[in-house]
């Protein structure tokens, strides 16, 4: 008998975390893809070492875009962070720079696989504009930012995952 | 009088809230000075421009949204609150007899098919224009008058890219390898790296 | 329903429900009532605010922290107290709170963030029509023009208060209140900012 409850007492100690609540702003509903992009009409070396190539298949929907049709494109860096549901959540794509970052909260679910959010554009620490697009999973919102080096710096957001 | 007194006294005098007392006392003053009489016309008739002409009441700009936007903070805020308010009743309650308690809800549920865990309560609220969808235009803020957006949108009606006029340039000479430091950054991103990184 | 105007917070209309009675719900806790509460008084925080610190992206979001902080606070507010009193007092303490961080001189300097709507271009579907915002109807206004820039001139502490004499229409008590100071306090500011106001719109009006 005495064993019987010492084990209860035991699997009760698992079970414990259970029985607290959960932030349900914490729940994760999926997960953002945000890429920055170097875009140019002169040497794409002027990105810099970290530049990367940008696969055939981004480049295809980058030049598909009226007004982007530069000549060389280079990957600067990428984020993938998570959606949690009640929180602010932030993308630093350029890390370990924090030149330009996005942050983003989500509004509401509109339909299926769509999700109103608000972004938030950062530059030098400040604000700079904010917007509420409804994102499809799947499909890039390209923000077409400042300029740099001779060319011009495109954030690619995306929503990678949603949860159902 | 003193200075404090008779500028109640003026004060009460445009707004047309003197004791009969007091009003005795505004007339011998305005006896005592003929440009003061004027002058709180003056004063009257400006008050009167301030009502007419600044409105009392303005709807901020896009107000669904900041409605769906503070209700939201609203919702967090319940939510928030509720999980602590329990943590803090069953932290006094049970800290002496959570264990046994606890067995014992383990025992009773095993024999009831119940799990012991709380029933999520946060539900997002679904759209309710999904008709509207591909029409849907987002708002664009800015920080500077300067900036302008042009919205691109695709075949099916969604956004595709948002181009930002009057963005200042940056500097040729900053490199994004470099270390930033966090701070001048809102909390929330420390808090959000915190959540990533730690 | 309890008839409206039977309490200082009755709310606009017979029809509708009172202040009192959405107070009520919203100290139970009731999200809905507390979304109509905003809707009627989302006006007036955000004008008084917009008039105070002049900047239309802080505006919105120091008008969200004062209804943020009104829903907080709801369970400790005193049915017996006039709530627009309470809700402009929460306004003071948001605004001065962010100019106290911002640091903005008494001058009335304004600070470089002016949000404004975006110019949608021809690219999309559609394009919503264009809302005039506020200080755009009253840029209409040349008198209004002239006033805005004279108030400015004004100390924070003179230009609050005159705001809620003449344009929200608050008595000396409620400003008093909402101030967190005397009633002789009161008189005195807005003593000096009328006269202010009076040299500074009368002497133009001569130069005209």
């Amino acid at each position: 008998m005495v064993m019987k409850i010492y084990l209860l007492y035991l699997v009760l100690c698992f079970l414990a975390p259970s029985l607290w609540a959960e932030d349900p702003g914490m729940k994760s509903i999926g997960a953002m893809n945000v890429q920055l992009f170097f875009a140019t009409n002169e040497d794409p070396a002027a990105a810099g070492g970290i530049a990367k190539r940008v696969p055939e298949i981004e480049l295809k929907k980058l030049k598909a875009i009226k007004g982007l049709e530069f000549e060389h494109y280079r990957l600067m860096g990428r984020d993938m962070p998570e959606i949690l549901k009640g929180y602010e959540n932030w993308a630093t794509p350029l890390l370990p720079s924090k030149e330009i970052l996005v942050s983003f909260q989500p509004i509401r679910k509109s339909g299926d696989k769509k999700l109103q959010m608000v972004l938030e554009y950062w530059q030098s620490k400040r604000k700079v504009f904010s917007v509420n697009p409804i994102l499809t999973m799947g499909k890039t919102l390209y923000l077409v930012g400042p300029e740099w080096r001779k060319g011009r710096l495109i954030l690619a957001v995306k929503i990678e995952k949603l949860e159902e | 009088m003193k200075k404090e007194k008779t500028e109640e006294l003026f004060v009460k005098w445009i707004d047309g809230q003197l004791a009969s007392e007091e009003e005795v006392q505004v007339v011998s003053l305005l006896q005592e000075n003929e440009n003061l009489e004027a002058e709180l016309q003056e004063m009257k008739s400006v008050s009167g421009s301030l009502a007419e002409e600044i409105p009392a009441s303005v709807d901020p700009p896009y107000c669904d949204f900041f409605n769906s936007q503070l209700m939201r903070k609203v919702d967090l805020e319940i939510h928030s609150r509720t999980p602590s308010e329990m943590r803090g009743r069953r932290a006094k309650s049970f800290r002496w007899a959570w264990a046994p308690v606890g067995a014992l809800a383990l025992v009773l549920s095993f024999f009831a098919g119940h799990r012991i865990s709380r029933p999520a309560t946060v539900t997002v609220a679904q759209g309710q224009e999904e008709d509207r969808l591909i029409q849907f235009l987002p708002t664009v803020y800015f920080a500077g008058e300067s900036l302008k957006a042009e919205v691109i949108a695709d075949s099916d009606g969604n956004v595709s890219a948002i181009f930002v006029h009057g963005l200042a340039a940056i500097r040729d000479d900053i490199d994004f390898a470099t270390v930033t430091t966090s701070t001048e950054l809102p909390k929330s991103y420390a808090r959000s790296e915190a959540r990533r990184f730690d | 329903m309890a008839p409206a105007g039977t309490s200082p917070d009755a709310g606009a209309g017979d029809d509708e429900i009172s202040d009192h009675e959405l107070i009520e719900a919203c100290q139970k806790r009731d999200a809905k009532a507390f979304e109509t509460l905003v809707i009627r008084h989302r006006g007036k925080v955000y004008a008084m605010v917009q008039n105070m610190i002049k900047n239309e992206a802080d505006a919105w979001d120091l008008s969200q922290e004062v209804f943020l902080k009104v829903w907080k606070a709801l369970p400790k507010f005193e049915a017996r107290a006039k709530f627009s009193t309470w809700l402009y007092r929460i306004t003071h303490n948001v605004v001065y709170d962010w100019l106290r961080k911002r640091k903005i001189e008494s001058a009335g300097e304004l600070d470089d963030g002016i949000l404004n709507e975006s110019d949608i271009a021809a690219g999309a579907r559609t394009t919503p029509t264009k809302i005039a915002r506020p200080d755009d109807a009253l840029a209409n206004s040349e008198l209004g023009k002239r006033i805005n820039i004279a108030l400015a001139t004004l100390n924070t502490e003179h230009r609050e208060t005159i705001l809620l004499r003449e344009v929200q229409g608050l008595d000396y008590k409620e400003i008093a209140k909402v101030m967190g100071c005397s009633l002789g306090t009161v008189m005195s500011r807005l003593y000096y900012a009328r006269k202010k106001l009076q040299t500074l719109l009368c002497d133009e009006k001569g130069k005209d």
